[in-house]
């Protein structure tokens, strides 16, 4: 540590809140990126006075030197302290994150993860490979907002061809007409980032064998697998059910991307299998709480039913699901992911999310005491 | 409107839920705004509706009725009168209803999904031709083509606005890579005006772009730039968010127009942005002496770092959800002028994704748009 230059990450302010007392002062962090906020008592101004002078132009030596040698151990606790809160980088860091093309989502990660870690959970974010079923409205968001976040290594799996419909509220262009969706993607992604490894898989998933089959070949690869499932064809059931069995079976953690009802953006679950509630655990929940319909009413069924959609809820949509694939892929317990056990919904009208706790069940058929 | 009910093939709104509570009774429960309509009819006029999918003609439907009952009423126009009612009430719609909105063929293709929308949100398809109508013709001025303006403006295309006035004086670089919606590797160097009025003519070739590439300064003639804008979008960040936010919002408040300041920037990056319409909900003035006021005692100490701008961070999902919460805003705004909106602030916090609001009251004593409430 000795030979680190140190500096207070520019995002976050140091703010004074009570200072009346030179033996007691209070400070609050406040980590701007995402507003969160790290209160500190200081028991001697020299260390305020510190802080205050952070600016990577002296290494921890000479601050140490300045103080004084006999408070050379303190002065270690304290900077780790700092490094541990996320609250200091040195200035080595600091550059090569300004020099990464990523550098937003560096200093983003960086309220989270301190500056010695950060190129390695980087690393562990770049080095993922994403399945994504399904590349319907949802499913085209959430490809591009992930190679924009520094994921590079994608396989898209969906039979359909662009058109004119889709273009309210699919990441597609006229430019993109009776192209494969798959293929109107992979260009996109590849204009966003030359070097980006897309597999198309021109499928629709109907059978547990044809999902397995592309698991096991990546799994020959000896890389970290996600999957998004955001199928609607044959039937959301029906797919979200041979997805289910294909994850569990592998230990692939997936993300069931919400989609969007009326005034109702949903935001899916994460499911870490055999760590948290799975399909089966939710659906057992869900069927309690969905209190059934007096007995006498019944619903008319309507199959040819084509409820309305549109682009902004398709994005917040997305945007959950982007938040929660950095999250896994991170590795990071700091960044654990915020929709295991849960899903949930934005009521634009209300400006309202609300969330329905789905709890791992020991009376689940698939995943019971498992582990 | 129905011409020949004869001919007419009754088709049932998606947007309505059909409870059957007993041979007579049965709900109509309009989807978007919870609405009920119980009534109580014939048994065989229940039946019905499950034959109303826009396939079968009044005349079709009425010999499948006499097959099931030789009651008089029924063919003494019971059948029709229902459907009447039925229509009246916007369950049943005309199987035609989106040829029949007077918007170019293509534009209504390249919608089709949103319509169905707006029918479900709306009460009837006169409502929805009139909406759609109204984002058609709107002129919006989109200030600042960053990473929350560009998500935003792509989100208006695709919801079918098309008259764009575009203002950013800035060129693409390699570090929007993680943040703007029309980033690609060739368009390193281009103006992002350029490269925003190519999207949008990808995806709507009939669009009608303006640029105005420079600065927003103090000496910026809004009057003149902002003539003919219908509705104005705040969506820079230079040369400070609140600078930029209040001189617009001011413009607005004297030429009574509305004005969406999207969230999204440093120390909000999760903000949902605040609608602006003068004389009913706060302006910016307000909102700024809101939160002087209650961060009067919060002051950071000057950063050792000097150069900080290159050090926030972001991430592009945060963004796309500050992009889109202020684009539902603007299409509920659209969709309803006369709608509700509440001075407020909401933020997402990253951890859990807790979404606190609060409220931010219009003040009264406001020197900018108090006046305004003295109008009504």
């Amino acid at each position: 540590m000795k030979n680190k230059y140190f500096r207070l990450r520019p995002s976050v302010s140091f703010v004074p809140i009570d200072i009346n007392n030179e033996s007691l002062q209070r400070f609050d962090f406040f980590l701007s990126n995402t507003r969160r906020t790290v209160p500190v008592v200081f028991s001697q101004t020299i260390l305020t006075d510190i802080i205050s002078s952070l600016d990577g132009s002296k290494s921890v030596s000479s601050i140490i030197d300045s103080v004084g040698k006999n408070h050379e151990k303190s002065i270690y606790s304290f900077l780790e302290f700092l490094v541990y809160k996320c609250l200091i980088e040195d200035i080595e860091t600091g550059v090569a994150i300004a020099n990464n093309p990523y550098r937003r989502v560096l200093n983003f990660l960086g309220d989270y993860i301190s500056y010695n870690s950060i190129f390695k959970v980087w690393n562990n974010i770049n080095n993922i490979h994403v399945v994504i079923v399904g590349l319907g409205a949802v499913g085209s968001w959430i490809s591009i907002l992930l190679v924009q976040s520094g994921i590079y290594k994608l396989t898209l799996i969906d039979n359909d061809v662009v058109e004119e419909t889709n273009l309210n509220r699919s990441l597609f262009t006229y430019k993109d007409l009776g192209l494969k969706k798959i293929t109107a993607i992979s260009n996109r992604i590849k204009s966003i980032r030359v070097d980006a490894k897309v597999n198309e898989v021109a499928t629709t998933i109907s059978q547990l064998d044809q999902i397995l089959n592309i698991l096991d070949s990546l799994k020959e690869n000896n890389e970290s697998i996600l999957l998004i499932n955001c199928a609607d064809y044959p039937n959301v059931d029906i797919t979200s059910m041979l997805i289910h069995k294909a994850c569990m079976e592998n230990r692939i953690p997936y993300i069931i991307a919400g989609g969007y009802n009326l005034h109702l953006s949903l935001i899916g679950p994460t499911i870490l299998p055999y760590e948290t509630a799975c399909f089966e655990c939710m659906a057992l929940t869900l069927n309690e709480i969905n209190i059934p319909e007096l007995k006498n009413i019944r619903k008319l069924p309507r199959p040819q039913r084509n409820i309305g959609n549109l682009a902004p809820l398709t994005g917040i949509s997305s945007s959950f699901v982007v938040n929660e694939v950095i999250r896994i892929a991170s590795k990071e317990p700091q960044l654990r992911p915020a929709m295991i056990n849960r899903r949930g919904e934005y009521n634009f009208l209300t400006n309202n999310i609300s969330f329905v706790d789905l709890p791992r069940r020991f009376d689940c058929p698939c995943c019971g005491n498992k582990k | 409107m129905i011409e020949n009910w004869n001919k007419y093939k009754p088709r049932l709104r998606d947007g309505v839920d059909i409870y059957l509570e007993s041979e007579s009774d049965v709900t109509f429960v309009y989807l978007s705004s919870r609405k009920r309509i119980k009534i109580k009819c014939h048994p065989l006029l229940i039946k019905s509706l499950s034959w109303l999918t826009g396939d079968f003609s009044i005349e079709e439907l009425n010999s499948r009725l006499m097959n099931f009952s030789h009651e008089g009423f029924l063919a003494n126009n019971g059948f029709l009168e229902f459907i009447k009612y039925l229509y009246g009430k916007g369950i049943l719609i005309s199987e035609h209803w989106i040829d029949e909105i007077s918007l170019p063929h293509l534009y209504k293709k390249r919608l089709e999904r949103q319509l169905n929308f707006l029918l479900d949100i709306t009460d009837s398809s006169d409502e929805v031709s009139r909406v759609q109508s109204n984002i058609y013709q709107a002129k919006i001025a989109i200030f600042g083509l960053g990473s929350v303006g560009s998500w935003l403006c792509r989100e208006l295309v695709m919801m079918g606005f098309r008259n764009f006035l575009l203002i950013d004086y800035d060129v693409v670089s390699e570090f929007d890579i993680s943040r703007h919606e029309f980033f690609e590797q060739k368009t390193i160097g281009i103006k992002k005006t350029e490269v925003t009025q190519q999207m949008i003519l990808d995806i709507d070739r009939e669009a009608c772009i303006k640029i105005f590439d420079h600065a927003l300064t103090i000496d910026t003639d809004l009057e003149n730039l902002l003539l003919e804008i219908d509705f104005i979008v705040d969506t820079a960040d230079e040369p400070y968010i609140g600078y930029t936010g209040l001189k617009l919002s001011r413009y607005c408040v004297e030429y009574r127009k509305p004005l969406m300041i999207a969230g999204g920037f440093d120390a909000h990056l999760g903000s949902l942005g605040e609608l602006i319409i003068p004389g009913v909900t706060p302006c910016a003035d307000c909102y700024n002496t809101f939160f002087k006021e209650s961060l009067k005692d919060w002051k950071p100490i000057n950063h050792p770092v000097i150069e900080r701008r290159i050090s926030f961070g972001g991430l592009v999902s945060l963004s796309v959800l500050t992009a889109s919460t202020a684009a539902m805003t603007i299409i509920r705004y659209f969709i309803d002028p006369t709608t509700k909106f509440e001075g407020e602030r909401g933020e997402l916090l990253f951890d859990n994704y807790d979404l606190t609001v609060f409220s931010v009251p219009k003040n009264s004593t406001c020197y900018i748009c108090s006046h305004l409430d003295n109008e009504k």
